[in-house]
């Protein structure tokens, strides 16, 4: 471990010497210098005063292995037989200050670009590139209690481009598209992102999250009764 | 007595049904369940050439790069596998040799540190709510 | 790898600190070598070298430079070999990094532009039906927005998807791919002005009875797989586990009983049915402890 985070230490100061061009492109990410190896020492610092893992509240109602953000070695599908293992950073020390979620990385990504703590490039010969924003929300009306989908746009042009989804994924036309919940948990339509890389289906109300009126339940319950027509 | 006998017969038919359920998809380690959200093992022709599969994180690279600049500009699709990378594309200068060149990003002498994954598993992203569908975890 | 050693972990981050104002900016970009890892590439390298698409790329292709080149690749990997032998890693891993540099050029010689072309061509069909697409939309938008300069933006855009075309045609896809991205452009900008702070509400409408029961369906389905799912993210509680398994039972029947109404046209009675299905569905999931609004 400690061998690991020398090596990460001598490879972080190699990245910012080399201009941040060595081993991605730590100097675009607004870490001073001086930081990579304070980074390193907090992660170790947490792991060693957390409580133990024998010991966690609730013990038998635990997934095993859901211990969010482990180290390489210890993920089940890294080789830690591989020397190169033991270089990779540690999701939890690039993750330290971020905004945190439940599920998937355990990472509000859309709170961390607002707040500035990552800087992704958007174009790759251009660190200065601004995306192409567009503002257009998309609610989508559900059957039954359960609130309708609100999709919005916006927070997906800051990370992906139209052509991304338009139109092998979702036709850009009202009617056009037939959206499960059982497709996107197979991953299909939203399904290609969220429960893969984007966050995963386990609150309903990330996506669900525009109540239905008195008056639009009215109107959806009275579309069933086609005996009364 | 009679009522627990029973409840254990319905959990072992569930049981047998997640087993039945996940036997397709018992490829890779039982214990991948730990691997980060979005970690990607491409092992389309690894396992072949005697090197490890290759694994990408999905999150080091989107801290770096929006979604945008790999799978619109570069023509990465959205399926694990689907690009057909091989080493020729790579020192080409497509998929992954755009940045891993030496001149964004570190370029492919560095092998140990993509080719870092547990030999002969199956290609896909893991930990993905698909897969834990059709595997669950509570198993 | 090795016990704690603060003394080491301490003397790694001064000669971190001391390499960060010392170092080159062109410095080298690979991973320290040591015994492990160079190792590990000797064999990595030795499989580049003897037994990848690259070999069959280079003996494939009868070129003699590149035969030559891959046979000095060979001995390069072989001498680094020797050289880890008797401890000399930094020896073996700079005849490494040569051995894969000469096949990475050799490579990239002999492929010429063929490798990036068949790129380039998928990539521009994927383009020209998602601008074709951008257009479709764009003139659609227009139209209910009774837009005067539509029409002439509309044709511009036209233009240069025939110009991207022509040029494909001659084989230049680079150039097409460069013109399709000034018509996508020009498309995407118009649809946002167009677009930019709306709200679009999808309404759910049924023509036919039978469509509702279609959509029905659909939604049961995915709640017979959203219950298998909170099953398998919460792990419930025993006494409640035959609890669920009996309702799963109860609203398999129910749909059973939809399917066959809808069978003899009895649409409406199947709607029924299979609401009655998806409301226990959903209480059912609510059991195994997932929050479900609504």
């Amino acid at each position: 471990m400690t061998d690991r985070a020398s090596i990460i230490a001598v490879l972080s100061a190699l990245a910012i010497a080399a201009g941040g061009a060595a081993l991605g492109t730590a100097g675009q990410v607004p870490q001073p210098a001086g930081d990579a190896p304070i980074i390193i020492a907090q992660a170790t610092g947490a792991q060693a005063t957390g409580p133990s893992a024998a010991n966690t509240f609730n013990r038998l109602m635990k997934r095993p292995g859901s211990e969010p953000n482990i180290q390489p070695s210890k993920d089940g599908i890294h080789d830690p037989a591989n020397p190169g293992t033991a270089l990779l950073q540690w999701p939890s020390e690039a993750f330290a200050g971020f905004p945190r979620t439940n599920d998937g990385n355990r990472v509000d990504w859309v709170k961390t670009l607002a707040a500035g703590l990552i800087r992704p490039w958007t174009e790759l010969e251009d660190p200065e590139a601004e995306p192409f924003l567009m503002d257009l929300t998309i609610v989508r009306q559900v059957k039954g209690s359960m609130p309708n989908v609100v999709y919005p746009h916006l927070e997906h042009t800051q990370w992906l481009d139209c052509t991304n989804c338009h139109d092998e994924i979702f036709v850009p036309e009202k009617g056009a598209n037939q959206i499960s919940m059982a497709g996107i948990l197979l991953g299909q339509k939203c399904g290609i992102c969220h429960g893969r890389v984007a966050f995963p289906i386990s609150d309903c109300r990330r996506c669900h999250s525009q109540p239905k009126t008195a008056e639009e339940l009215r109107q959806l319950s009275e579309k069933s009764s086609w005996a009364k027509q | 007595m009679r009522a627990s006998k029973r409840r254990s017969l319905a959990l072992g038919i569930m049981g047998l049904l997640f087993v039945a359920l996940s036997v397709g998809t018992w490829f890779a380690s039982s214990d991948d369940a730990a691997a980060e959200y979005g970690d990607v093992i491409i092992n389309n022709y690894s396992d072949d050439a005697a090197m490890r599969p290759v694994i990408f994180p999905h999150w080091f690279h989107r801290i770096r790069f929006r979604c945008k600049v790999c799978h619109a500009d570069l023509g990465f699709r959205f399926k694990a596998g689907g690009n057909d990378i091989n080493m020729l594309k790579i020192f080409d200068g497509e998929y992954c040799g755009a940045c891993h060149n030496g001149r964004i990003a570190w370029g492919v002498e560095n092998c140990v540190l993509c080719h870092s994954g547990k030999p002969n598993m199956k290609t896909g992203v893991h930990n993905s709510t698909s897969d834990r569908l059709v595997a669950p975890v509570g198993r | 790898m090795s016990k704690f050693s603060p003394f080491r972990s301490l003397l790694a981050i001064t000669a971190a600190a001391l390499l960060a104002v010392s170092w080159p900016a062109a410095a080298q970009q690979r991973v320290p070598a040591d015994p492990a890892t160079t190792g590990q590439k000797a064999e990595f390298i030795g499989n580049l070298v003897t037994r990848s698409v690259s070999v069959s790329r280079i003996e494939g292709s009868g070129d003699a430079a590149a035969m030559a080149s891959l046979a000095e690749a060979r001995t390069l990997v072989d001498r680094a070999r020797a050289d880890l032998k008797r401890g000399a890693v930094e020896a073996a891993d700079d005849k490494l990094d040569q051995a894969l540099a000469l096949v990475n050029s050799e490579v990239r010689r002999l492929s010429g532009d063929e490798v990036r072309g068949a790129h380039e061509q998928e990539m521009y069909h994927r383009r020209l039906k998602a601008v074709n697409t951008f257009l479709a939309t764009y003139q659609r938008v227009a139209k209910e927005s009774n837009s005067r300069a539509a029409a002439r933006r509309a044709e511009a855009i036209r233009t240069l998807i025939g110009k991207a075309e022509d040029q494909a045609r001659g084989g230049r896809h680079d150039q097409a791919l460069e013109l399709l991205d000034d018509a996508y452009v020009i498309a995407r900008g118009d649809i946002r002005e167009l677009r930019q702070g709306k709200t679009l509400t999808r309404t759910l409408d049924f023509a036919t009875a039978g469509e509702e029961y279609d959509y029905e369906l659909g939604r049961n389905r995915s709640h017979f797989l959203l219950l298998r799912f909170a099953l398998s993210e919460k792990t419930p509680a025993g006494s409640v586990v035959g609890r669920i398994e009996s309702n799963r039972k109860k609203a398999e029947e129910l749909r059973g009983a939809a399917e066959k109404r809808a069978a003899a046209d009895g649409y409406p009675d199947a709607i029924d049915l299979l609401n009655q299905s998806t409301d226990l569905l959903l209480k059912t999931i609510r059991m195994s402890g997932i929050f479900v609004p609504g």
